[in-house]
Protein backbone atom coordinates (compact mmCIF):
# COMPACT_ATOMS: atom_id res chain seq x y z
CA UNK A 1 0.00 0.00 0.00
CA UNK A 2 2.49 2.10 1.19
CA UNK A 3 4.63 1.56 -2.01
CA UNK A 4 1.64 2.26 -4.45
CA UNK A 5 1.10 4.91 -2.87
CA UNK A 6 4.76 5.83 -3.27
CA UNK A 7 4.98 5.03 -6.80
CA UNK A 8 1.69 7.19 -8.00
CA UNK A 9 2.52 10.06 -6.24
CA UNK A 10 5.93 10.18 -7.76
CA UNK A 11 3.99 9.81 -11.01
CA UNK A 12 1.51 12.60 -10.18
CA UNK A 13 4.29 14.63 -9.46
CA UNK A 14 6.01 14.01 -13.05
CA UNK A 15 2.74 14.71 -15.14
CA UNK A 16 2.13 17.48 -12.84
CA UNK A 17 5.62 19.14 -13.67
CA UNK A 18 5.06 18.53 -17.27
CA UNK A 19 1.84 20.10 -17.46
CA UNK A 20 2.62 23.06 -15.93
CA UNK A 21 6.16 23.52 -19.05
CA UNK A 22 3.37 22.88 -21.57
CA UNK A 23 0.66 25.64 -20.11
CA UNK A 24 3.11 27.64 -20.19
CA UNK A 25 4.31 27.21 -23.65
CA UNK A 26 1.08 26.97 -24.89
CA UNK A 27 0.42 30.79 -23.67
CA UNK A 28 2.94 31.69 -24.89
CA UNK A 29 2.61 30.55 -28.66
CA UNK A 30 -1.03 30.70 -28.50
CA UNK A 31 -0.71 34.31 -30.07
CA UNK A 32 1.64 33.43 -32.53
CA UNK A 33 -0.47 30.11 -33.53
CA UNK A 34 -3.59 32.64 -34.02
CA UNK A 35 -1.83 34.84 -35.96
CA UNK A 36 -0.62 32.82 -38.70
CA UNK A 37 -3.91 31.15 -39.30
CA UNK A 38 -5.22 34.60 -40.07
CA UNK A 39 -1.77 34.92 -42.34
CA UNK A 40 -2.51 31.88 -44.02
CA UNK A 41 -6.38 32.69 -44.34
CA UNK A 42 -5.07 36.36 -46.14
CA UNK A 43 -2.54 35.37 -48.03
CA UNK A 44 -4.81 32.73 -49.77
CA UNK A 45 -7.32 35.32 -50.16
CA UNK A 46 -5.02 37.83 -51.53
CA UNK A 47 -3.83 34.93 -53.81
CA UNK A 48 -6.77 35.41 -55.89
CA UNK A 49 -6.63 39.12 -56.43
CA UNK A 50 -3.54 39.45 -58.26
CA UNK A 51 -4.35 43.43 -59.25
CA UNK A 52 -5.38 44.35 -55.40
CA UNK A 53 -2.40 45.54 -53.06
CA UNK A 54 -4.48 44.19 -49.74
CA UNK A 55 -3.31 46.76 -46.45
CA UNK A 56 -2.79 49.99 -48.75
CA UNK A 57 -6.08 51.11 -48.68
CA UNK A 58 -7.94 47.90 -49.15
CA UNK A 59 -9.12 45.26 -46.54
CA UNK A 60 -10.16 42.10 -46.45
CA UNK A 61 -12.96 40.87 -44.05
CA UNK A 62 -14.28 37.90 -42.86
CA UNK A 63 -18.05 37.66 -43.44
CA UNK A 64 -20.59 35.40 -41.95
CA UNK A 65 -23.55 34.61 -45.43
CA UNK A 66 -26.69 32.82 -44.42
CA UNK A 67 -28.85 32.09 -47.45
CA UNK A 68 -31.06 29.02 -48.45
CA UNK A 69 -28.83 26.58 -49.78
CA UNK A 70 -27.38 24.24 -48.03
CA UNK A 71 -25.09 24.46 -45.66
CA UNK A 72 -27.16 27.68 -44.60
CA UNK A 73 -24.01 29.78 -43.55
CA UNK A 74 -20.64 29.96 -44.59
CA UNK A 75 -17.64 32.06 -44.32
CA UNK A 76 -16.89 34.47 -47.22
CA UNK A 77 -14.48 37.15 -47.66
CA UNK A 78 -15.07 41.07 -48.71
CA UNK A 79 -12.38 43.51 -50.02
CA UNK A 80 -13.59 46.41 -50.13
CA UNK A 81 -11.61 50.09 -49.92
CA UNK A 82 -13.28 53.31 -48.80
CA UNK A 83 -16.66 51.16 -48.75
CA UNK A 84 -16.46 50.37 -52.17
CA UNK A 85 -16.31 46.36 -52.97
CA UNK A 86 -13.66 45.49 -54.81
CA UNK A 87 -14.20 41.70 -55.08
CA UNK A 88 -15.61 38.78 -52.95
CA UNK A 89 -13.45 35.70 -52.40
CA UNK A 90 -15.22 32.44 -51.80
CA UNK A 91 -13.69 29.17 -50.51
CA UNK A 92 -14.30 25.94 -51.18
CA UNK A 93 -14.17 22.05 -51.07
CA UNK A 94 -14.77 19.24 -53.72
CA UNK A 95 -13.87 15.46 -53.95
CA UNK A 96 -10.61 15.17 -56.04
CA UNK A 97 -8.67 12.02 -57.34
CA UNK A 98 -7.25 11.26 -54.08
CA UNK A 99 -9.05 13.14 -51.50
CA UNK A 100 -10.55 16.26 -51.34
CA UNK A 101 -9.13 19.44 -53.08
CA UNK A 102 -9.47 22.86 -51.49
CA UNK A 103 -9.99 26.04 -53.58
CA UNK A 104 -9.60 29.82 -53.38
CA UNK A 105 -12.40 31.53 -55.78
CA UNK A 106 -11.51 35.03 -56.29
CA UNK A 107 -15.04 37.17 -57.64
CA UNK A 108 -15.31 40.59 -59.40
CA UNK A 109 -18.62 42.01 -57.75
CA UNK A 110 -20.05 42.01 -61.51
CA UNK A 111 -19.86 38.24 -61.49
CA UNK A 112 -16.45 38.29 -63.39
CA UNK A 113 -13.76 35.49 -61.78
CA UNK A 114 -10.95 37.63 -60.75
CA UNK A 115 -8.89 34.21 -60.48
CA UNK A 116 -8.40 30.90 -58.47
CA UNK A 117 -5.82 29.52 -56.00
CA UNK A 118 -5.82 25.73 -55.03
CA UNK A 119 -5.18 26.02 -51.13
CA UNK A 120 -4.74 22.00 -50.22
CA UNK A 121 -4.70 18.83 -51.91
CA UNK A 122 -3.48 15.20 -51.98
CA UNK A 123 -3.36 14.78 -55.66
CA UNK A 124 -0.33 13.10 -57.13
CA UNK A 125 2.55 14.66 -57.45
CA UNK A 126 3.60 15.71 -61.44
CA UNK A 127 0.13 14.45 -62.18
CA UNK A 128 -2.69 15.67 -60.71
CA UNK A 129 -1.01 17.96 -58.35
CA UNK A 130 -0.11 19.96 -61.70
CA UNK A 131 -3.70 21.92 -61.05
CA UNK A 132 -2.02 24.19 -58.23
CA UNK A 133 0.43 25.46 -61.51
CA UNK A 134 -0.23 29.02 -63.42
CA UNK A 135 -0.60 27.25 -66.58
CA UNK A 136 -4.06 25.43 -65.38
CA UNK A 137 -5.00 28.19 -63.09
CA UNK A 138 -4.93 31.01 -65.18
CA UNK A 139 -7.66 29.65 -67.53
CA UNK A 140 -10.13 30.81 -64.72
CA UNK A 141 -9.19 34.31 -65.07
CA UNK A 142 -11.71 36.48 -66.21
CA UNK A 143 -14.62 34.17 -67.26
CA UNK A 144 -17.38 35.39 -66.96
CA UNK A 145 -20.03 32.91 -68.58
CA UNK A 146 -20.54 29.59 -66.38
CA UNK A 147 -21.24 27.59 -69.54
CA UNK A 148 -17.58 28.12 -70.78
CA UNK A 149 -16.48 26.83 -67.42
CA UNK A 150 -16.38 22.82 -68.77
CA UNK A 151 -13.25 21.06 -69.81
CA UNK A 152 -12.38 21.09 -73.44
CA UNK A 153 -13.46 17.91 -73.90
CA UNK A 154 -16.65 18.34 -72.16
CA UNK A 155 -18.07 21.59 -74.44
CA UNK A 156 -15.98 24.29 -72.49
CA UNK A 157 -12.86 26.23 -73.00
CA UNK A 158 -10.74 24.86 -70.02
CA UNK A 159 -7.82 22.97 -71.34
CA UNK A 160 -6.79 19.40 -68.44
CA UNK A 161 -3.65 18.93 -66.87
CA UNK A 162 -2.09 16.25 -68.76
CA UNK A 163 -2.56 13.10 -67.54
CA UNK A 164 -5.09 14.81 -64.93
CA UNK A 165 -8.43 14.83 -66.56
CA UNK A 166 -10.31 13.67 -62.95
CA UNK A 167 -8.54 16.16 -60.87
CA UNK A 168 -8.76 19.08 -63.78
CA UNK A 169 -12.68 18.12 -63.73
CA UNK A 170 -13.14 18.53 -59.87
CA UNK A 171 -11.49 22.01 -59.81
CA UNK A 172 -13.70 23.52 -62.93
CA UNK A 173 -16.62 21.96 -61.61
CA UNK A 174 -16.21 23.40 -57.92
CA UNK A 175 -15.43 26.99 -59.48
CA UNK A 176 -18.63 26.62 -61.71
CA UNK A 177 -20.50 25.90 -58.68
CA UNK A 178 -19.41 28.80 -56.80
CA UNK A 179 -19.71 31.12 -59.75
CA UNK A 180 -23.51 29.87 -59.93
CA UNK A 181 -23.75 30.38 -56.10
CA UNK A 182 -22.29 33.76 -56.44
CA UNK A 183 -24.73 34.93 -58.72
CA UNK A 184 -27.89 33.09 -57.26
CA UNK A 185 -26.87 35.07 -54.19
CA UNK A 186 -25.46 38.17 -55.24
CA UNK A 187 -27.51 40.44 -53.68
CA UNK A 188 -27.31 38.44 -49.85
CA UNK A 189 -23.66 39.01 -50.60
CA UNK A 190 -23.67 42.69 -51.49
CA UNK A 191 -25.53 43.01 -48.24
CA UNK A 192 -24.05 41.32 -46.01
CA UNK A 193 -20.99 43.73 -46.47
CA UNK A 194 -23.48 46.38 -45.42
CA UNK A 195 -24.82 44.16 -42.35
CA UNK A 196 -21.02 43.70 -40.97
CA UNK A 197 -20.76 47.44 -40.87
CA UNK A 198 -23.75 48.13 -39.59
CA UNK A 199 -26.69 49.22 -41.32
CA UNK A 200 -26.33 52.41 -43.85
CA UNK A 201 -22.94 53.75 -44.06
CA UNK B 1 38.77 12.92 -27.34
CA UNK B 2 36.23 10.51 -25.54
CA UNK B 3 33.93 13.47 -26.42
CA UNK B 4 34.72 12.88 -30.44
CA UNK B 5 34.64 9.29 -30.33
CA UNK B 6 31.08 8.99 -28.47
CA UNK B 7 29.58 11.80 -31.37
CA UNK B 8 31.34 9.86 -34.22
CA UNK B 9 29.31 6.50 -32.51
CA UNK B 10 26.01 7.95 -33.03
CA UNK B 11 26.72 8.65 -36.81
CA UNK B 12 28.25 5.70 -37.93
CA UNK B 13 29.18 2.46 -35.95
CA UNK B 14 25.81 2.89 -34.12
CA UNK B 15 23.92 5.18 -36.86
CA UNK B 16 20.21 4.74 -35.70
CA UNK B 17 18.87 4.65 -39.18
CA UNK B 18 21.10 2.46 -41.47
CA UNK B 19 22.62 0.31 -38.52
CA UNK B 20 20.50 0.09 -35.66
CA UNK B 21 17.01 0.36 -38.17
CA UNK B 22 15.09 2.59 -35.74
CA UNK B 23 12.42 5.24 -36.31
CA UNK B 24 11.90 3.92 -39.80
CA UNK B 25 8.35 5.58 -40.21
CA UNK B 26 9.47 9.51 -39.60
CA UNK B 27 12.74 8.34 -42.14
CA UNK B 28 10.53 7.08 -44.74
CA UNK B 29 7.70 9.49 -44.61
CA UNK B 30 9.24 13.14 -44.34
CA UNK B 31 12.17 12.46 -46.80
CA UNK B 32 10.37 13.81 -49.98
CA UNK B 33 12.64 17.01 -49.60
CA UNK B 34 15.79 17.60 -47.67
CA UNK B 35 13.85 20.85 -46.28
CA UNK B 36 12.06 18.58 -44.54
CA UNK B 37 14.12 15.95 -44.28
CA UNK B 38 16.21 18.56 -41.77
CA UNK B 39 13.29 19.79 -40.62
CA UNK B 40 12.16 16.52 -39.12
CA UNK B 41 16.01 15.13 -37.58
CA UNK B 42 16.11 18.95 -35.80
CA UNK B 43 12.72 18.62 -34.49
CA UNK B 44 13.54 15.08 -33.12
CA UNK B 45 17.27 15.98 -31.49
CA UNK B 46 15.73 18.58 -29.84
CA UNK B 47 13.30 16.36 -28.13
CA UNK B 48 15.95 13.60 -28.07
CA UNK B 49 18.53 15.89 -26.30
CA UNK B 50 15.21 17.24 -23.60
CA UNK B 51 14.59 13.91 -22.66
CA UNK B 52 17.90 12.58 -22.64
CA UNK B 53 18.87 15.57 -20.00
CA UNK B 54 15.23 15.62 -17.97
CA UNK B 55 15.61 11.54 -17.55
CA UNK B 56 19.48 11.52 -16.28
CA UNK B 57 18.44 14.29 -13.63
CA UNK B 58 15.41 12.40 -12.45
CA UNK B 59 17.42 9.05 -12.90
CA UNK B 60 17.38 8.97 -9.06
CA UNK B 61 13.87 9.82 -8.54
CA UNK B 62 12.34 7.46 -10.88
CA UNK B 63 11.56 4.08 -9.18
CA UNK B 64 11.97 1.21 -11.58
CA UNK B 65 8.28 0.11 -11.92
CA UNK B 66 7.12 3.29 -13.54
CA UNK B 67 9.87 4.50 -15.68
CA UNK B 68 8.41 3.65 -18.81
CA UNK B 69 5.21 6.07 -17.84
CA UNK B 70 7.50 8.56 -16.58
CA UNK B 71 9.94 8.31 -20.00
CA UNK B 72 6.16 8.71 -21.90
CA UNK B 73 5.40 11.62 -20.15
CA UNK B 74 8.42 13.14 -20.49
CA UNK B 75 9.05 12.08 -23.87
CA UNK B 76 5.65 13.61 -25.10
CA UNK B 77 6.25 17.07 -23.05
CA UNK B 78 9.12 18.09 -25.37
CA UNK B 79 7.32 16.23 -28.03
CA UNK B 80 4.15 18.57 -27.66
CA UNK B 81 6.59 21.94 -27.03
CA UNK B 82 8.24 21.42 -30.54
CA UNK B 83 5.04 21.22 -31.91
CA UNK B 84 3.49 24.34 -30.63
CA UNK B 85 6.98 26.04 -31.03
CA UNK B 86 7.15 25.26 -34.75
CA UNK B 87 3.05 26.00 -34.93
CA UNK B 88 3.59 29.61 -33.71
CA UNK B 89 7.33 29.79 -36.06
CA UNK B 90 7.86 27.72 -38.76
CA UNK B 91 4.48 26.88 -39.83
CA UNK B 92 5.33 26.08 -43.45
CA UNK B 93 7.88 23.22 -42.20
CA UNK B 94 4.50 22.66 -39.54
CA UNK B 95 2.10 21.48 -42.01
CA UNK B 96 4.60 19.63 -44.36
CA UNK B 97 5.61 17.56 -41.52
CA UNK B 98 1.87 16.93 -40.37
CA UNK B 99 1.32 14.23 -37.84
CA UNK B 100 4.67 12.91 -37.72
CA UNK B 101 5.87 15.76 -35.29
CA UNK B 102 3.22 14.29 -32.41
CA UNK B 103 4.36 11.05 -34.10
CA UNK B 104 8.31 11.72 -32.67
CA UNK B 105 6.62 10.70 -29.15
CA UNK B 106 6.79 7.20 -30.36
CA UNK B 107 10.34 7.34 -32.29
CA UNK B 108 11.81 3.92 -30.58
CA UNK B 109 15.21 6.18 -30.67
CA UNK B 110 14.21 8.29 -28.22
CA UNK B 111 12.62 5.29 -26.02
CA UNK B 112 15.41 3.51 -26.67
CA UNK B 113 18.09 5.83 -25.64
CA UNK B 114 16.30 7.01 -22.71
CA UNK B 115 15.73 3.06 -21.36
CA UNK B 116 19.52 1.90 -22.62
CA UNK B 117 21.51 5.01 -21.66
CA UNK B 118 20.14 8.56 -19.90
CA UNK B 119 18.24 6.27 -17.23
CA UNK B 120 21.63 5.37 -16.33
CA UNK B 121 24.50 7.60 -17.10
CA UNK B 122 25.09 11.34 -15.68
CA UNK B 123 24.03 14.46 -17.87
CA UNK B 124 27.49 15.00 -19.69
CA UNK B 125 27.83 11.76 -21.45
CA UNK B 126 23.76 11.77 -21.61
CA UNK B 127 24.17 15.11 -23.76
CA UNK B 128 26.78 13.79 -26.05
CA UNK B 129 25.18 10.60 -26.72
CA UNK B 130 21.70 13.05 -27.44
CA UNK B 131 23.67 14.77 -29.82
CA UNK B 132 25.59 11.61 -31.23
CA UNK B 133 22.31 9.75 -32.13
CA UNK B 134 20.24 12.70 -33.19
CA UNK B 135 22.99 14.67 -35.67
CA UNK B 136 23.37 10.84 -36.95
CA UNK B 137 19.31 10.75 -37.48
CA UNK B 138 19.61 14.15 -39.38
CA UNK B 139 22.14 12.93 -41.58
CA UNK B 140 20.71 10.20 -42.56
CA UNK B 141 17.13 11.52 -42.96
CA UNK B 142 19.22 14.22 -45.36
CA UNK B 143 21.01 11.54 -47.31
CA UNK B 144 17.37 10.15 -48.03
CA UNK B 145 16.07 13.13 -48.71
CA UNK B 146 18.50 14.74 -51.24
CA UNK B 147 18.54 11.52 -52.96
CA UNK B 148 14.99 11.32 -53.37
CA UNK B 149 14.62 15.12 -54.27
CA UNK B 150 17.06 15.44 -56.51
CA UNK B 151 15.60 12.36 -58.39
CA UNK B 152 12.12 12.86 -58.19
CA UNK B 153 11.78 16.42 -58.42
CA UNK B 154 15.16 17.60 -60.28
CA UNK B 155 15.59 19.85 -57.42
CA UNK B 156 17.64 20.09 -53.96
CA UNK B 157 16.25 22.65 -51.05
CA UNK B 158 13.56 24.47 -53.61
CA UNK B 159 16.52 25.31 -55.89
CA UNK B 160 16.01 23.56 -60.13
CA UNK B 161 19.45 21.39 -60.30
CA UNK B 162 19.98 21.79 -64.05
CA UNK B 163 19.69 18.44 -66.25
CA UNK B 164 18.27 16.86 -63.65
CA UNK B 165 14.81 18.94 -63.52
CA UNK B 166 14.43 17.65 -66.81
CA UNK B 167 13.14 14.55 -66.05
CA UNK B 168 12.08 13.69 -63.23
CA UNK B 169 11.65 10.62 -62.02
CA UNK B 170 8.33 11.30 -59.73
CA UNK B 171 8.28 7.57 -58.57
CA UNK B 172 10.67 8.75 -55.90
CA UNK B 173 9.00 11.26 -54.21
CA UNK B 174 5.94 8.51 -54.07
CA UNK B 175 6.13 5.75 -51.15
CA UNK B 176 7.28 2.98 -53.42
CA UNK B 177 10.98 5.28 -54.17
CA UNK B 178 11.09 5.68 -50.25
CA UNK B 179 11.10 2.16 -49.57
CA UNK B 180 13.43 1.64 -52.61
CA UNK B 181 15.92 4.09 -51.81
CA UNK B 182 16.01 2.61 -48.25
CA UNK B 183 16.85 -0.36 -49.58
CA UNK B 184 19.44 0.14 -51.64
CA UNK B 185 21.35 2.43 -49.00
CA UNK B 186 21.05 0.06 -46.25
CA UNK B 187 22.14 -2.51 -48.58
CA UNK B 188 25.57 -0.45 -49.37
CA UNK B 189 26.12 0.67 -45.67
CA UNK B 190 26.10 -3.45 -44.87
CA UNK B 191 28.68 -3.83 -48.02
CA UNK B 192 30.81 -1.35 -46.26
CA UNK B 193 30.51 -2.31 -42.90
CA UNK B 194 31.48 -6.06 -43.90
CA UNK B 195 34.15 -4.63 -46.14
CA UNK B 196 36.15 -3.30 -42.87
CA UNK B 197 34.81 -6.40 -40.25
CA UNK B 198 32.47 -5.11 -38.54
CA UNK C 1 -22.53 2.19 -47.19
CA UNK C 2 -19.77 5.32 -46.51
CA UNK C 3 -18.37 3.33 -44.01
CA UNK C 4 -18.06 0.68 -45.94
CA UNK C 5 -16.14 2.89 -48.65
CA UNK C 6 -14.60 3.92 -45.66
CA UNK C 7 -13.41 0.74 -44.39
CA UNK C 8 -12.25 -0.24 -47.75
CA UNK C 9 -10.37 2.68 -48.72
CA UNK C 10 -8.47 2.82 -45.49
CA UNK C 11 -7.70 -0.70 -45.73
CA UNK C 12 -6.70 -0.70 -49.53
CA UNK C 13 -6.17 2.57 -51.03
CA UNK C 14 -4.57 4.49 -48.22
CA UNK C 15 -2.96 1.51 -46.60
CA UNK C 16 -1.09 2.21 -43.43
CA UNK C 17 2.12 0.49 -44.05
CA UNK C 18 2.56 1.17 -47.93
CA UNK C 19 1.07 4.84 -48.60
CA UNK C 20 1.16 6.15 -45.05
CA UNK C 21 4.04 5.08 -43.70
CA UNK C 22 2.60 3.95 -40.68
CA UNK C 23 3.81 0.79 -38.52
CA UNK C 24 6.96 -0.22 -40.74
CA UNK C 25 9.12 -1.08 -37.59
CA UNK C 26 6.57 -4.51 -36.65
CA UNK C 27 6.18 -4.63 -40.42
CA UNK C 28 10.20 -5.93 -40.74
CA UNK C 29 10.76 -6.63 -37.89
CA UNK C 30 7.98 -9.35 -36.92
CA UNK C 31 7.21 -10.56 -40.88
CA UNK C 32 9.49 -13.50 -40.90
CA UNK C 33 7.17 -16.35 -40.92
CA UNK C 34 3.69 -15.90 -41.68
CA UNK C 35 2.12 -17.27 -38.11
CA UNK C 36 3.73 -14.71 -36.18
CA UNK C 37 2.66 -12.03 -38.57
CA UNK C 38 -1.29 -12.89 -38.65
CA UNK C 39 -0.64 -13.29 -35.12
CA UNK C 40 0.71 -9.53 -34.85
CA UNK C 41 -2.23 -8.12 -37.46
CA UNK C 42 -4.64 -9.48 -34.81
CA UNK C 43 -3.40 -7.45 -32.53
CA UNK C 44 -2.48 -4.95 -34.04
CA UNK C 45 -6.03 -4.80 -35.20
CA UNK C 46 -7.83 -4.94 -32.07
CA UNK C 47 -5.71 -2.18 -30.84
CA UNK C 48 -6.28 -0.10 -33.23
CA UNK C 49 -9.73 -0.48 -32.87
CA UNK C 50 -10.13 -0.36 -29.81
CA UNK C 51 -7.75 2.82 -28.94
CA UNK C 52 -9.72 4.74 -31.86
CA UNK C 53 -12.80 4.63 -29.86
CA UNK C 54 -11.15 5.49 -26.14
CA UNK C 55 -9.34 7.87 -27.72
CA UNK C 56 -12.02 9.95 -29.48
CA UNK C 57 -14.17 9.31 -26.33
CA UNK C 58 -11.32 10.85 -24.36
CA UNK C 59 -10.93 13.86 -26.46
CA UNK C 60 -14.39 14.34 -26.62
CA UNK C 61 -15.70 14.69 -23.33
CA UNK C 62 -12.21 15.65 -22.01
CA UNK C 63 -9.76 17.52 -23.85
CA UNK C 64 -12.33 19.22 -26.13
CA UNK C 65 -14.67 20.28 -22.97
CA UNK C 66 -11.22 21.53 -20.64
CA UNK C 67 -9.49 23.28 -24.08
CA UNK C 68 -6.46 21.86 -23.90
CA UNK C 69 -6.17 20.05 -26.62
CA UNK C 70 -2.37 20.36 -26.87
CA UNK C 71 -1.95 17.97 -24.05
CA UNK C 72 -3.64 15.17 -27.18
CA UNK C 73 0.00 13.87 -27.74
CA UNK C 74 0.33 12.95 -24.30
CA UNK C 75 -3.12 12.18 -23.00
CA UNK C 76 -3.27 9.78 -26.08
CA UNK C 77 -0.08 8.01 -25.78
CA UNK C 78 -0.81 7.34 -21.99
CA UNK C 79 -4.44 5.94 -23.17
CA UNK C 80 -2.55 3.71 -25.73
CA UNK C 81 -0.15 2.63 -22.87
CA UNK C 82 -2.55 1.95 -20.41
CA UNK C 83 -5.15 -0.01 -22.86
CA UNK C 84 -2.48 -1.93 -23.92
CA UNK C 85 -1.66 -2.59 -20.40
CA UNK C 86 -5.55 -3.42 -19.63
CA UNK C 87 -6.28 -5.50 -22.47
CA UNK C 88 -2.54 -7.61 -21.19
CA UNK C 89 -4.37 -8.45 -17.86
CA UNK C 90 -7.75 -9.11 -19.13
CA UNK C 91 -6.53 -11.64 -21.93
CA UNK C 92 -3.94 -13.29 -19.20
CA UNK C 93 -6.94 -13.98 -17.05
CA UNK C 94 -9.39 -14.77 -19.65
CA UNK C 95 -8.26 -16.75 -22.25
CA UNK C 96 -4.71 -18.69 -22.14
CA UNK C 97 -4.96 -19.31 -25.57
CA UNK C 98 -5.15 -15.89 -26.47
CA UNK C 99 -2.57 -15.03 -24.48
CA UNK C 100 -0.18 -17.58 -25.77
CA UNK C 101 -1.02 -15.83 -29.37
CA UNK C 102 -0.77 -12.30 -28.43
CA UNK C 103 0.74 -12.27 -25.42
CA UNK C 104 4.38 -11.20 -26.93
CA UNK C 105 3.31 -8.58 -29.07
CA UNK C 106 0.79 -7.00 -27.26
CA UNK C 107 3.69 -4.64 -25.53
CA UNK C 108 5.42 -3.93 -28.65
CA UNK C 109 2.39 -2.10 -30.00
CA UNK C 110 2.19 0.19 -27.54
CA UNK C 111 5.36 2.54 -29.66
CA UNK C 112 3.75 1.38 -32.67
CA UNK C 113 3.08 4.59 -34.79
CA UNK C 114 -0.08 2.98 -36.28
CA UNK C 115 -1.94 2.72 -33.22
CA UNK C 116 -1.36 6.47 -32.33
CA UNK C 117 -1.08 7.68 -35.77
CA UNK C 118 -4.86 6.12 -36.66
CA UNK C 119 -6.18 8.49 -33.00
CA UNK C 120 -4.64 11.31 -34.00
CA UNK C 121 -5.86 11.28 -37.60
CA UNK C 122 -9.35 10.50 -36.32
CA UNK C 123 -9.40 13.92 -34.66
CA UNK C 124 -7.47 15.96 -37.29
CA UNK C 125 -10.04 14.48 -39.82
CA UNK C 126 -12.59 15.30 -37.34
CA UNK C 127 -14.63 12.14 -37.48
CA UNK C 128 -17.80 11.26 -35.61
CA UNK C 129 -16.86 8.18 -33.35
CA UNK C 130 -18.29 5.00 -35.85
CA UNK C 131 -15.87 6.87 -38.43
CA UNK C 132 -13.25 7.09 -36.16
CA UNK C 133 -13.64 2.88 -35.31
CA UNK C 134 -14.16 1.99 -38.78
CA UNK C 135 -10.97 3.80 -39.41
CA UNK C 136 -8.97 2.29 -37.02
CA UNK C 137 -10.33 -1.34 -37.81
CA UNK C 138 -9.73 -0.84 -41.66
CA UNK C 139 -6.24 0.53 -40.50
CA UNK C 140 -5.58 -2.59 -38.75
CA UNK C 141 -6.85 -4.70 -41.23
CA UNK C 142 -4.97 -3.36 -44.00
CA UNK C 143 -1.89 -3.42 -41.55
CA UNK C 144 -2.64 -7.45 -41.01
CA UNK C 145 -3.61 -7.74 -44.95
CA UNK C 146 0.01 -6.00 -45.80
CA UNK C 147 2.20 -8.01 -43.07
CA UNK C 148 1.16 -11.36 -44.21
CA UNK C 149 1.71 -10.82 -47.36
CA UNK C 150 5.49 -9.39 -46.93
CA UNK C 151 6.10 -12.83 -44.32
CA UNK C 152 4.83 -15.06 -46.92
CA UNK C 153 7.15 -13.37 -49.34
CA UNK C 154 10.31 -13.50 -47.39
CA UNK C 155 9.64 -17.21 -46.65
CA UNK C 156 10.10 -17.70 -50.10
CA UNK C 157 13.15 -15.34 -50.42
CA UNK C 158 15.53 -17.10 -48.41
CA UNK C 159 15.61 -19.60 -50.90
CA UNK C 160 16.65 -16.90 -53.69
CA UNK C 161 20.33 -15.94 -54.34
CA UNK C 162 20.61 -12.80 -52.92
CA UNK C 163 24.15 -10.67 -52.60
CA UNK C 164 24.95 -10.53 -48.62
CA UNK C 165 25.14 -6.99 -48.11
CA UNK C 166 21.13 -6.89 -49.42
CA UNK C 167 20.18 -9.74 -46.85
CA UNK C 168 17.47 -9.40 -44.48
CA UNK C 169 15.79 -6.04 -43.70
CA UNK C 170 18.00 -4.31 -47.41
CA UNK C 171 16.24 -6.37 -49.53
CA UNK C 172 12.83 -6.46 -48.00
CA UNK C 173 12.66 -2.58 -48.62
CA UNK C 174 12.84 -3.63 -52.10
CA UNK C 175 10.16 -6.33 -51.44
CA UNK C 176 8.38 -3.17 -50.39
CA UNK C 177 9.02 -1.17 -52.82
CA UNK C 178 6.97 -3.44 -55.61
CA UNK C 179 4.14 -3.79 -52.84
CA UNK C 180 3.87 -0.27 -52.22
CA UNK C 181 3.63 0.55 -56.12
CA UNK C 182 1.22 -2.45 -56.77
CA UNK C 183 -0.79 -0.45 -54.54
CA UNK C 184 -0.58 2.88 -56.08
CA UNK C 185 -2.33 1.09 -58.85
CA UNK C 186 -5.49 1.19 -56.21
CA UNK C 187 -5.54 4.93 -56.16
CA UNK C 188 -9.00 6.51 -57.27
CA UNK C 189 -10.79 3.52 -56.95
CA UNK C 190 -13.09 5.52 -54.25
CA UNK C 191 -12.47 8.88 -55.90
CA UNK C 192 -16.00 11.07 -56.19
Amino acid sequence: MKELLKLSSILALICCGAALALGCVYELTKEPIARQQQLKKQRAVAAVFPNLQLGSGTEGTAVELCTKESPACREIFILKAENHINGIALEAETPGYNGPIGLMVGMLPDGTLSAISVISHTETPGLGANITLQSFCSQFSGQNEPKNLKLKKNGGTVDHVTGATISSAAVVQAVRDEMCFFRANQPAILNAQKRANGEGQ
Amino acid sequence: MNVFRELIRGIIRENPVFRLVLGICPTLAVTTSLENALGMGLASTFVLLGSNIAISLLRGVIPAKIRIPSFIVIISTFVTIIDLLMAAFLPGLHDALGIFIPLIVVNCIIMGRAEAFASKAPVGPSIIDAFGMGIGFTLSLALIGSVRELLGNGTLLGFSVPGLDAIPVTIMILPPGAFLTMGLLLGLFNYIAQKRGH
Amino acid sequence: MELFALFFSVMIVNNFILAKFLGLCPFFGVSRDLRSAACMGLAVTFVMTAASAVTWAVNDHVLKPCGVMYLQTMVFILVIATLVQFVEMVIKKVSPVLQRVLGIYLPLITTNCAVLGVCLLNIQEEMTLAEAVVHGFGGGAGFALVICMMAGIRERLDMGRIPVAMQGIPISFVVGCLMALSFLGFQGLFAG
